[in-house]
């Protein structure tokens, strides 16, 4: 039973959650009642498919004993080549599930949210690494990792926000506000993924005309999928953050209106905000930090340019790697680095001008250039 | 015109009005969910992103 995908699933989790909400009301909190609705949400989330179950067990395993090594290792030392070698064997079960669909070869390593575990762990890795974690109890490690609101698709939490508030049991008055904003998100979620999203696809992009091979349906399709990619997936984020709302833990959102952003970079602080500023901070940072120390390249526009490009290929290899989704990737970089660019010559010569006209015009123009995005991403291109 | 507004916007900060409107809202989204799916156990479509 895939989390939020049907009504049985919500009937479960309505009941699993009222005892949380009871004890939220009484400003008290179980972490053995929290621990066994996750333990039920993840054996609905695996329970059809014994081997995703199996790779799910073997991954958490493996990833537990990588950070507490890490952890233990680096309070006695900090080698650069441990680090990498660490991050990357926490990569390596990721890299085979994208790998092996290429070959043809069944995949029998992946499972449901293994991206999003990964992306928790690297993002251990690192702060460990950087020493803003210097601390990780194994009890910590497992509820940051198995929070089942977010299992499948996010969105990406950091851990220390996690852990403070896992370590605050709130207020009265702030668990009413709490549970007002998740029952509030999860009905925007019903409404999203189950009346728009849904129409969408039904009424517009399963329809024989846009399934047909004509350039109008093809261009129609692009505004149909954009809006259906968002409403769907918002819809999931929606119902992931209000869950975590009634357990009382403030997951970050992942969408801001974002097809009313300005330009290309308003856009990635907008959409998929978990997974962008991941992107953001653990691989552009890091690379430009890393370069500006080495010197090797000393124009910064340079470094900054290759920083997207690495960012926006990653992102793109990471859906998968199939063509059109490195074309996204790059696609967004070209977009990033252009946009950059003329920002600059902007600020130079001020040929356009910051006001109520140019703002509209710019989110028009940002929309069609984000939609023919999508357009790639869907893979009806190439 | 920012009189109207400033009308407008005390009007829907009303208590009665917001609650009003909110519980429109949730009914609304259960009356268009039931008009789509019925009273059968649905299940939906998976999520693109779940495939990530």
């Amino acid at each position: 039973m895939i989390p939020y995908s049907s009504f049985s699933f919500f009937m479960i989790l309505a009941v699993l959650l009222i005892p949380i909400i009871v004890l939220g009301y009484k400003e008290k909190r179980s972490m053995v009642y929290n621990s066994f609705v996750h333990f039920v949400i993840l054996l609905l989330a695996f329970i059809s498919e014994v081997n995703q179950f199996v790779s799910f067990i073997v991954y958490i395993f493996w990833q537990v004993i990588l950070v507490n090594w890490y952890v233990s290792y680096r309070k006695e030392k900090n080698e650069s080549g441990v680090f990498y070698a660490v991050t990357f064997l926490s990569i390596v079960p990721l890299f085979i599930t994208k790998l092996l669909p290429v070959f043809e070869i069944k995949n029998a390593v992946g499972f449901l949210g293994i991206s999003y575990l990964t992306f928790k762990t690297v993002q251990m890795i690192i702060d460990i690494r950087d020493g803003a974690l210097k601390t990780l109890t194994l009890k910590e490690q497992l509820a940051f990792l198995l929070f089942s609101p977010t299992i499948s698709s996010g969105p990406i939490d950091r851990f220390k926000r996690f852990k403070k508030d896992i370590d605050t049991i709130p207020t009265k008055e702030e668990y009413r506000l709490l549970l007002y904003q998740g029952i509030n998100k999860i009905f925007l979620g019903f409404l999203y993924k189950f009346i728009i999203a849904y129409m969408i696809d039904d009424r517009i992009i399963e329809t024989p005309f846009i399934q047909g091979d004509t350039p109008l349906a093809t261009f129609i399709y692009m505004y149909a999928y954009s809006l259906y990619l968002f409403f769907d997936f918002a819809g999931y984020s929606a119902f992931a953050i209000g869950a975590s709302y009634i357990m009382g833990v403030k997951t970050p959102e992942n969408f801001n209106m974002p097809f009313m952003s300005r330009n290309i970079k308003d856009f990635w602080n907008r959409w998929h905000m978990s997974l962008s500023s991941w992107f953001r901070d653990y691989v552009y940072m890091r690379f430009v930090f890393f370069m500006a120390k080495k010197k090797w390249i000393k124009n910064r526009h340079v470094i900054s340019y290759i920083g997207y490009f690495l960012l926006f290929l990653l992102m793109g290899i990471w859906h998968g790697m199939e063509l059109h989704y490195i074309a996204y990737g790059l696609y967004h970089a070209a977009l990033m680095i252009s946009f950059d660019y003329f920002e600059r010559m902007n600020k130079q010569f001020n040929f356009w001008k910051k006001n109520k006209v140019t703002d509209v015009v710019s989110i028009i123009i940002t929309f069609h250039v984000i939609c023919f995005g999508f357009l790639i991403f869907s893979g009806r291109l190439f | 015109m920012g009189f109207f507004t400033k009308k407008l916007k005390a009007f829907f900060n009303l208590s009665y009005v917001f609650w009003t409107m909110r519980v429109m809202y949730y009914l609304f989204i259960l009356l268009g969910l039931l008009m789509i799916y019925g009273f059968k156990v649905t299940n939906s479509s998976t999520y693109i992103y779940n495939e990530f």
